[in-house]
């Protein structure tokens, strides 16, 4: 310390020296405790050194001996008090130096800690889940408040079912097992129940344990899933000081806006997934649909569905049975969402199967054999399906249809007043062995089958009223001189623009026959 | 089968999709209990002041109906309106619930099934 002094104020010494040679010293000496010297001037014609009286004033710090100011070839009180008098002052020299260097120290360290502080949040950000983040924090944490453990609670304390993950465990992404007293536990659960910034001393006394001394309790505040706290215990320093409480303070809230961002990011994640996967969903059911409508002698066909989620129960069908004959169903699923879409697809797997493999085809029993083999699957999940089957022979000029308990099913023949085509059967799911009736109507050209599920006739608008069947009678009376594409598009724009900024409720799906010469 | 009096439950209003769960659960209650009491569950349900039934209500009228024919019971309809009585014909309803015109028919047919 003497030697950097004497190094880095080489100057004041040389005068300091040289004011003494003046004064008539033949030298002058700056040793060590151990009398090494560190830096010695002498007169220009010096005698025998060692044959000189020598002045020496010890130079103490707080206590300890760090070496001598020597004056060789002087003596006398006024010299020995001139000698002590600059001693004192190189004293004060060293205290200031001693005050710069550790303030130096304590502001590197600082820099240090914020460096790690940044550094943390840095790393941290790489992850997405959170047992590196709590790892990373424990680690990282535990080195800037330099104390012997830290630990992080996270859960509901109450029955003991809370988290634990401790600093000094490898990092691990399953709970750490913790090796702790059931009185250490009691009082950790206890502090993270209490939710506050805590300090306490001797947290145990004898005989229990000694071990701990003063832990310090940081709940990290945010907008998390479960109640977080972390617990340091055992500053290096023997304290908690206010710096490094401040310090815990910081790292608890820079945790806290982290597990926030991870707790939102997984909540966005998931989002997206359940998106992607009933957007997938709304694929797969639009596929199950026709894609385009087949050609039949005699008959202008079309279909269209609009669920009101991404997937619903509605469902139609448009089936080729010969260049002059048509299969066309609709059913609708009671319920919505992902169960009505299950009910639906399975429906049009038995129908089609009923369709394709029946040797004789008429209608009534293809909806029997439906019926039969879905009456079971559909009462365990008490779900109905209301289906209207219908089967066009252009050469007879006839439909015949089966109607399940559906409407509205509106026929209106050319120049006439529209009506409803009534059921002749129950609805899928409501008895075994229901009788479904057949009738048929004559279907030349001009003549209108309009078959819709309840979403049109049961739309609201916002004064709670309902579209009804009265209107779509009307309608289809109005507009039975257009295609039937055409139609249905009229149709879906009247429900639109009726229901205003009412939102759909319910799955619209129309099916359109309209005769052509 | 013990004999006992039908239940009697009064709707009214619109049997909608939000009346329905209530409808729906509030006759589960009644199976549930006639089920508990080792009886079939006979019900009767008062329609006079119901002017409006849509999809969603008439699903829970036949939850309804089903559960208690499957304690050897039913679900007897009366005080039909105009209106309703449509939209029961249009889904073929009307000919899977026993309907009648007076609720003492309706409890009548209800109570001599019970002690035939």
């Amino acid at each position: 310390m003497l030697n950097k002094l004497v190094f880095k104020n080489r100057s004041l010494f040389d005068s300091m020296a040289q004011a003494w040679l003046d004064s008539g010293a033949q030298a002058f000496r700056v040793l060590t405790d151990t009398q090494k010297q560190i830096a010695s001037w002498q007169a220009d014609q010096a005698e025998q050194l060692g044959q000189q009286e020598t002045m020496s004033a010890p130079i103490k710090m707080g206590g300890q001996h760090l070496g001598s100011l020597d004056v060789v070839g002087l003596n006398g009180q006024s010299n020995e008090t001139r000698l002590k008098e600059e001693v004192q002052l190189l004293h004060k020299w060293l205290t200031v130096e001693q005050e710069v260097t550790s303030l130096t120290n304590e502001l590197i360290q600082y820099q240090d800690q914020l460096l790690m502080l940044y550094e943390l949040r840095q790393t941290s950000r790489r992850y997405l889940e959170h047992a590196p983040i709590i790892a990373n924090y424990l680690h990282t944490g535990r080195k800037l408040l330099r104390v012997e453990r830290l630990i992080l609670i996270r859960g509901v304390a109450d029955d003991h079912q809370a988290e634990w993950d401790l600093a000094d465990l490898e990092v691990t992404t399953e709970p750490a097992e913790i090796e702790l007293s059931p009185s250490r536990e009691t009082l950790l659960l206890d502090v993270h129940r209490h939710r506050k910034e805590t300090h306490i001393q001797q947290p145990f006394g004898p005989p229990d344990d000694e071990t701990w001394q003063q832990i310090f309790v940081l709940p990290v505040q945010g907008q998390l899933q479960e109640p977080v706290t972390l617990i340091a215990i055992n500053p290096y320093q023997g304290r908690f000081n206010t710096p490094t409480k401040k310090m815990g303070m910081a790292l608890a809230d820079l945790l806290g806006s982290e597990l926030e961002r991870l707790a939102l990011h997984q909540q966005i994640l998931t989002q997206a997934r359940q998106e992607t996967e009933s957007a997938m969903a709304r694929d797969v059911q639009m596929r199950l649909l026709p894609r385009q409508s087949p050609s039949i002698q005699g008959v202008d066909v079309w279909g269209m569905a609009n669920p009101a989620r991404q997937v619903g129960g509605d469902y139609y069908d448009l089936i080729e049975m010969g260049p002059n004959e048509l299969f066309f169903t609709l059913a609708d699923v009671s319920g919505k969402g992902m169960a009505a879409a299950l009910s639906m697809a399975n429906l049009r797997s038995a129908l089609r199967t009923a369709v394709r493999l029946l040797p004789q085809f008429d209608i009534q029993t293809v909806l029997h054999q439906t019926f039969d083999s879905l009456y079971d699957d559909f009462t365990d999940v008490e779900m109905f399906a209301t289906i209207f089957c219908g089967y066009y022979n252009h050469l007879k000029q006839t439909i015949y249809y089966s109607n399940g308990g559906h409407s509205p099913v509106i026929y209106c023949p050319a120049g006439q007043p529209a009506r409803m085509l009534k059921a002749n059967g129950p609805a899928l799911g409501i008895m075994r062995d229901a009788p479904i009736g057949c009738d048929e109507i004559s279907f030349g050209p001009g003549d209108l089958i309009l078959a819709a599920t309840d979403g049109f006739n049961e739309a609201e608008n916002l004064e709670g009223e309902m579209f009804g069947i009265d209107r779509l009678l009307t309608l289809a009376e109005q507009l039975n001189h257009y295609p039937a594409a055409m139609i249905a598009k009229i149709l879906s724009d009247e429900i639109l623009h009726f229901r205003g900024n009412q939102p759909q409720q319910d799955d619209q799906t129309i099916v359109v026959l309209k005769g052509v010469t | 089968m013990n004999h006992s009096d039908p239940s009697i439950i009064r709707l009214e209003g619109r049997i909608d999709a939000y009346q329905a769960p209530m409808v729906k659960s509030s006759l589960k209650d009644l199976v549930a209990k006639a089920e508990n009491e080792k009886r079939s569950a006979w019900i009767v349900a008062d329609l006079s002041q119901v002017n409006f039934i849509d999809s969603a209500g008439l699903s829970a009228l036949v939850v309804g109906l089903k559960n208690a024919r499957e304690t050897g019971g039913s679900l007897h309809l009366f005080g039909i309106q105009h209106a309703v009585r449509i939209i029961l014909e249009l889904s073929w309803l009307d000919k899977a619930f026993p309907t009648f015109n007076s609720e003492l028919e309706a409890i009548e047919a209800a109570t001599v099934k019970e002690t035939a």
